[in-house]
């Protein structure tokens, strides 16, 4: 238990080097609270920015390939919420931004409280369903 | 190999045996090894007795119908405790109405602020389970998993039925809820 609490305070240990972690203070206003993990040379940093949860993935020359911010459920465009919410009801929101565009990863459940996981474009097509 | 001789055996030797030699009462020593780990997960979601021993024994049936398809990819004791975890959530999701984003809503964190190396010098594990029963259930399992039972982030996703980018922001969500309710119920009230 004694392990449990203390890995709660202290998070994961990853330490990326200084132009990995500058690109974060490059890309956002005010990022705090900055979790790092690092697979396969990319690093994803874990953060909050403006009190909203935010991933980014960065290469090792410290490029900001992408990042997805945790949205209020409200926060999607009506078009997208229109297509999903027909679907069922919205638990999770977040929206996926890289150097192209924005699209969006929601998390809905029906009427049996089945469990879909819905990738949807900015136009508000979706190009991704399936069951959790 | 003869039953006693299995008893001291790893978990996965017990599997491919129960699997390849069809010793069905080869799964009593994973029962004993691993029943009382899986009842107190289910009690600390439940919190009740009787349910949490009902679950159990689910679990463990359902475990053992899905003996087959467990492929070595993570310890046993890691894929059991997946399976424990779903088995309870889904039932708080379902009879309890457990509401995650509503919950989240009616109980944001107000103003998060730059925690970094303002982690509390000491801390007293008896009132960290009191905050551990003030958070979601649902945070109270991601936290758990991840940091108690070493489950990786996809099985926590899987057994949680969210995606692994939700995990993690949720993961990170509960770390800042279980830190700032600490400081406020505990540490500011003894300044």
């Amino acid at each position: 238990m004694e392990q449990l609490f203390n890995k709660i305070f202290a998070g994961d240990n990853v330490n990326p080097p200084e132009n990995v972690k500058q690109a974060i203070y490059y890309a956002f206003k005010n990022p705090v609270n900055i979790d790092w993990y690092v697979r396969n040379e990319i690093y994803e940093a874990i953060f909050y920015d403006n009190s909203r949860e935010h991933i980014a993935r960065i290469n090792a020359r410290g490029k900001l390939l992408d990042y997805k911010i945790n949205l209020e459920l409200d926060a999607l465009p009506e078009r997208i919420k229109k297509t999903v919410e027909s679907k069922g009801e919205i638990m999770n929101v977040v929206s996926i931004h890289n150097k192209k565009n924005i699209s969006y990863e929601v998390i809905i459940r029906d009427a049996e409280l089945k469990r879909y996981i819905i990738k949807i474009n900015n136009d508000g097509n979706i190009t991704e369903e399936k069951l959790l | 190999m003869k039953y006693d001789t299995l008893k001291s055996a790893r978990d996965e030797e017990i599997i491919s045996k129960i699997i390849t030699e069809n010793q069905v009462n080869y799964f009593e020593i994973l029962y004993g090894r691993y029943y009382r780990k899986v009842l107190d997960k289910c009690y600390s979601l439940l919190k009740n007795h009787q349910l949490a021993k009902e679950f159990t024994e689910d679990i463990f049936s359902k475990t053992y119908e899905k003996l087959k398809t467990f492929r070595n990819i993570s310890s046993f004791s890691s894929w059991l405790y997946s399976i424990t975890y779903n088995h309870c959530i889904d039932y708080l999701r379902h009879k309890k109405k457990l509401h995650y984003p509503e919950w989240n809503r009616e109980n944001e964190i107000p103003g998060i602020i730059d925690e970094s190396g303002d982690s509390p010098d000491t801390i007293n594990y008896d009132d960290l389970l009191v905050i551990l029963d003030m958070i979601h259930p649902e945070e109270k399992a991601l936290l758990t998993m991840k940091y108690q039972d070493n489950i990786s982030l996809k099985q926590i996703s899987e057994s949680l039925r969210i995606s692994e980018d939700a995990a993690k922001m949720r993961l990170k969500r509960a770390r800042t809820r279980v830190l700032y309710l600490y400081k406020e119920k505990f540490l500011n009230e003894r300044k």
